[in-house]
């Protein structure tokens, strides 16, 4: 459980999946009054016409949004920084004017006295951008997953009309899959640098990549990594992912997620706008007085403006009057003017003439300015959450209780159908359709078929029940048809089971015919998330496709779909009966054979002859018993003989023996019954 | 990520056994083991059952000689511990309070002497853990899910509040959180009782390159530690406990791959992760 102390620097740098955002780029970071890097104070001197003081405008914004597109989070900041790259002069005064602040945290006019700026030292500004929901779009970016198998119907619809979808792989199958991402700039601006990375999970393999933009691409380690240097405004870039994926196991593969960054050049998103900057930094300014040669006591005077320091100046107005301020000498509006005087460089008015006994005296005053540059940038940094694929499977296990049934005899048989959820959801509605054929018949009552889970029985009432034809005509085939109603919400839940019991009727089968139960059940699942909202659909062969996906397994094969055997099984069986003079003229042997000349094995037969009362029972190889009839003067004798195998032969033997005396008759010996 | 399993651990709902006598298996090798007197205080807090016992700071880990017997634990317990601390898939802020006292057990970061663990029912807000340390110093500790700038003032007003009304006050005030966002302003102390603190944050870190998941068993060879890979998130972590829980010297940690795992791994031989010496005695 290893907790780790996290200082404010690897906070906003350190990767891993404890931290939320993207690492804040350098451009980002605030700058506390010090020390700048030289780098930017070389480059900027070598410019003749460029300042020495550089604004830079950069506003980050931060967006999470989850895979349907939803906004889960936003922030946003900005920074404004004032450099003073001069080796050795100071501005001060420095004033800024920030307007268009409707977004952000400063106020909606700002103005602010920023002082004095040494030498290679810079100032920031920071503020947050509020109201980013109403912040102008910029790039558009959309992720659509396509599935290319058609195990399920419904798959390849991909308008989801705005609804979240549910995104499903076959459990044990290979799925084909195509994810395109589409990004387009909606702006008035050129949109740079973007960089588009994301991940796809360890499982998929065989990934394609289809795109004009395949320089840019890196793929490696299932990781697509996607520059594209800029895109203007309106232009569009696409790229497909193809690739297959095969779930064996329980587990939630993800759908990836995608992070993005791009800069909007020279644009501050928050709308923020510099309405003026203004510092001073050293300059000289006199008023050149010169009596003229030819009319003493008359001035020609003029303006002077020396600039003394390493920036351009920009003169805004120069106003040179009496001292009562009543006469104006010059009163010159320079700000539409590019009236820059350059570093050393000395900017002269027009001359006026003025008469005065004594050195004129006047009163001016100058606005001006050192020039800036001011860049901006906008930042993006998006997050994508990924979604879950959803895996759908199902095991279907079918076993028919009665392996062999008599020919032409009616009988019930039972069947069991066990059908176990393999995905790691739970399955909406099923569909359960199986063929009885011709001499046989399904029982139309649903109470008839046992229902249970895991938790135990499973109400019937939960379920319909249709058999088509309705009939009770064996001379035809019949289909049952069981499915759910909308009672169950989820009719078989993940890691659960569906136990059905029911039986079927044989009416009459013929040893002649192969008889098949092929077996098919359709699965349903939602497409969308909040299914609830959507209207009304059916667990039936006309399921809304527009709301459900529906997943057929067939049982076909003879290992997978059991079929029942016929036996054609009859008894054949003779008795044959021989009578033997015994030892003495008084004595007789009887012989009974009974032969089994079926191919079925006769259990418990019963074997009774009659003989006359005048003889008595001497001796037998079986057990037997006799009783007397004495209605008819005879004794009556049976044998039990448990059984006779097919095609096997029993003798029984006895000895009667004459009692009376008197002579006999053959025929009273001959009757007998065999039961 | 949501739904994300930490270094290959399922989640509950995706395991094929949740047996009681699978899921007290797994149990069993959460380590540190709790104790007699710490796990009904667990139990009670991540139940979420409000008790009639005491509230407040409760001193935990005196007894910690007698082992609390797990056996005893329903099945729902068993699913409730097994998600806290081995899926680590609740992360609220009572899992990252648990995991972190779990984790101060062992940890050598600070010298642990006394921890007082703050029970709080249903409040889901305030100081969670008062630790006395050896040096005599006191730190809070404030546990969160996910440190936002928002839920980051929340922590700290709520120290300040607990300091009027315990009349304690701490040295170190640490916000333990399982993510963080970027935004929160480390760099600036807050005003706790006329005095000025900077607060710390405490990441529950997972390290990507760790050199065993969660469904590794890991043997401490020549010591009877047989330690299950999902306790820890990344070396020092396990060097740390090892340390605390062995006579140290040469050790080498050993792991078997996949060992807690439903699944059968590619990977079945025993594998070196680590050797080295533990010097348990100043030199």
């Amino acid at each position: 459980m290893g907790f780790k102390e996290i200082n404010h620097a690897e906070l906003k740098i350190k990767q891993g999946p404890n931290f939320i955002g993207i690492p804040i780029k350098h451009v980002g970071e605030l700058i506390k009054e010090g020390e700048i890097k030289t780098t930017k104070v070389e480059a900027l001197t070598s410019i003749k016409q460029a300042s020495e003081i550089l604004l830079e405008n950069d506003e980050v914004l931060n967006y999470q949004y989850l895979q349907d597109g939803e906004i889960k989070s936003m922030e946003g900041y900005g920074n404004i920084s004032i450099y003073n790259n001069s080796s050795k002069d100071r501005i001060w005064d420095t004033q800024i004017h920030l307007s268009g602040t409707q977004y952000n945290s400063l106020d909606s006019e700002t103005k602010m006295n920023l002082g004095i700026f040494e030498p290679k030292t810079s100032r920031n500004i920071k503020y947050n951008i509020t109201n980013l929901d109403e912040l102008p779009e910029s790039l558009k970016f959309s992720e659509e997953i396509e599935f290319l198998s058609d195990e399920m119907e419904g798959f390849r619809d991909t308008d989801s009309g705005g609804n979240k979808k549910n995104y499903f792989l076959m459990y044990g199958k290979e799925n084909n899959l195509r994810i395109t991402i589409k990004l387009e700039n909606v702006s008035n601006s050129s949109i740079k640098n973007i960089n588009l990375k994301k991940a796809l999970s360890k499982s998929f393999y065989d990934l394609r990549i289809d795109t004009e933009y395949n320089k840019n691409i890196k793929f490696s380690r299932n990781t697509l990594d996607w520059v594209i240097q800029s895109l203007d405004p309106g232009q569009k870039a696409a790229i497909s992912i193809t690739g297959k994926i095969k779930p064996m196991v329980k587990e939630n593969i993800r759908t990836g997620h995608i992070d993005l960054t791009y800069t909007i050049k020279d644009r501050a998103i928050s709308g923020i706008i510099l309405e003026d900057f203004s510092a001073y930094s050293h300059a000289m300014h006199a008023i050149n007085k010169i009596e003229i040669d030819e009319s003493p006591d008359n001035w020609r005077c003029s303006l002077v403006f020396k600039n003394r320091c390493s920036f351009p100046i920009k003169i805004n107005s120069i106003i040179v009057s009496d001292k009562a301020q009543s006469t104006k000498y010059l009163d010159m509006d320079l700000k539409d003017k590019e009236t820059l005087v350059l570093p050393g460089n000395t900017y002269a008015s027009e001359s006026w003439e003025i008469q005065d006994d004594n050195e004129p005296k006047f009163s001016r005053k100058l606005e001006y300015s050192v020039t800036h540059t001011f860049q901006k940038n906008t930042d993006v940094v998006i997050h994508v959450n990924d979604e879950v694929f959803n895996i759908v499977g199902l095991q279907i296990k079918k076993d028919i209780s009665e392996k062999e049934i008599k020919s032409f005899e009616s009988s019930k048989i039972n069947v069991s159908l066990r059908v176990d959820n393999m995905g790691t959801i739970p399955l909406q509605g099923f569909l359960l359709k199986e063929t009885i054929p011709e001499d046989f018949l399904p029982i139309n009552k649903i109470s008839e078929y046992k229902f249970k889970n895991s938790a135990g029985e499973v109400k019937s009432d939960n379920f319909e029940l249709r058999i088509i034809p309705p009939d009770e005509d064996s001379t035809k085939p019949h289909v049952i048809e069981l499915n759910n109603t909308k009672k169950l919400k989820s009719v078989i839940g993940s890691n659960d089971f569906l136990e059905l019991s029911y039986s079927f009727n044989a009416v009459s089968p013929d040893n002649k015919k192969d008889y098949r139960f092929p077996l098919e059940v359709k699965s349903f699942y939602s497409k969308y998330r909040d299914q609830a909202d959507l209207h009304d659909f059916k667990y039936s062969d006309q399921a809304d496709l527009k709301v459900l996906y529906v997943k057929k397994d067939v049982l076909s094969k003879d290992e997978e779909a059991p079929s029942v055997k016929i036996a054609h099984k009859r008894r054949k069986v003779s008795i044959g009966k021989e009578i033997f003079p015994g030892r003495t003229h008084d004595e007789f042997a009887i012989v009974v054979h009974v032969k089994n000349r079926s191919n079925v094995k006769l259990d418990n037969l019963e074997i009774t002859d009659t003989f006359p009362q005048s003889f008595q029972l001497i001796s037998s190889n079986l057990e037997n018993k006799v009783s007397k009839n004495n209605e008819e003067s005879t004794n009556t004798i049976m044998f039990n003989v448990d059984s006779i195998l097919p095609f096997d032969e029993k003798e029984i033997m006895y000895y009667l023996k004459n009692i009376t005396g008197k002579e006999i008759q053959f025929s009273e010996l001959e009757s007998f019954f065999y039961s | 990520m949501d739904g994300e399993k930490i270094m290959d651990v399922q989640y509950l709902n995706l395991l094929q056994d949740t047996s009681k006598k699978r899921l007290l298996y797994l149990v069993e090798y959460i380590s540190p083991i709790f104790s007699k007197d710490e796990l009904p205080k667990v139990l009670e807090e991540i139940e979420g059952k409000s008790s009639k016992s005491k509230k407040g700071l409760v001193e935990l880990g005196k007894n910690s000689g007698t082992n609390a017997d797990l056996s005893k634990l329903s099945l729902d317990q068993l699913k409730l511990m097994y998600q806290v601390f081995i899926s680590k898939e609740i992360n609220d802020k009572t899992a990252i309070k648990w995991r972190l006292y779990q984790f101060l057990k062992y940890s050598r970061f600070i010298d642990v002497k006394k921890i007082q663990v703050n029970m709080v029912g249903d409040i889901k807000q305030g100081v969670d853990l008062v630790v006395e340390t050896l040096e005599k110093k006191t730190i809070f500790f404030t546990c969160v899910d996910i440190l936002e700038l928002k839920n980051y003032k929340n922590a700290l007003t709520e120290v300040i509040k607990f300091v009027k009304e315990q009349k304690i006050k701490p040295d170190r005030v640490i916000v333990a959180a399982n993510k963080t966002y970027r935004n929160i302003p480390l760099d600036q102390p807050f005003k706790l009782d006329k005095e000025e603190i900077t607060p710390e944050l405490w990441v529950e870190l997972i390290d990507d390159s760790c050199p065993f998941n969660g469904v590794d068993m890991l043997v401490v060879e020549n010591t009877e530690l047989n330690l299950a890979g999902f306790n820890f998130t990344n070396m020092e972590d396990i060097l740390d406990y090892i340390y605390q829980n062995s006579e140290g010297g040469q050790v080498s940690i050993v792991k078997q791959p996949g060992f807690f795992s439903e699944y059968k791994s590619d990977e079945s031989e025993r594998q070196l992760i680590w050797k080295g010496i533990m010097l348990k005695k100043n030199i």
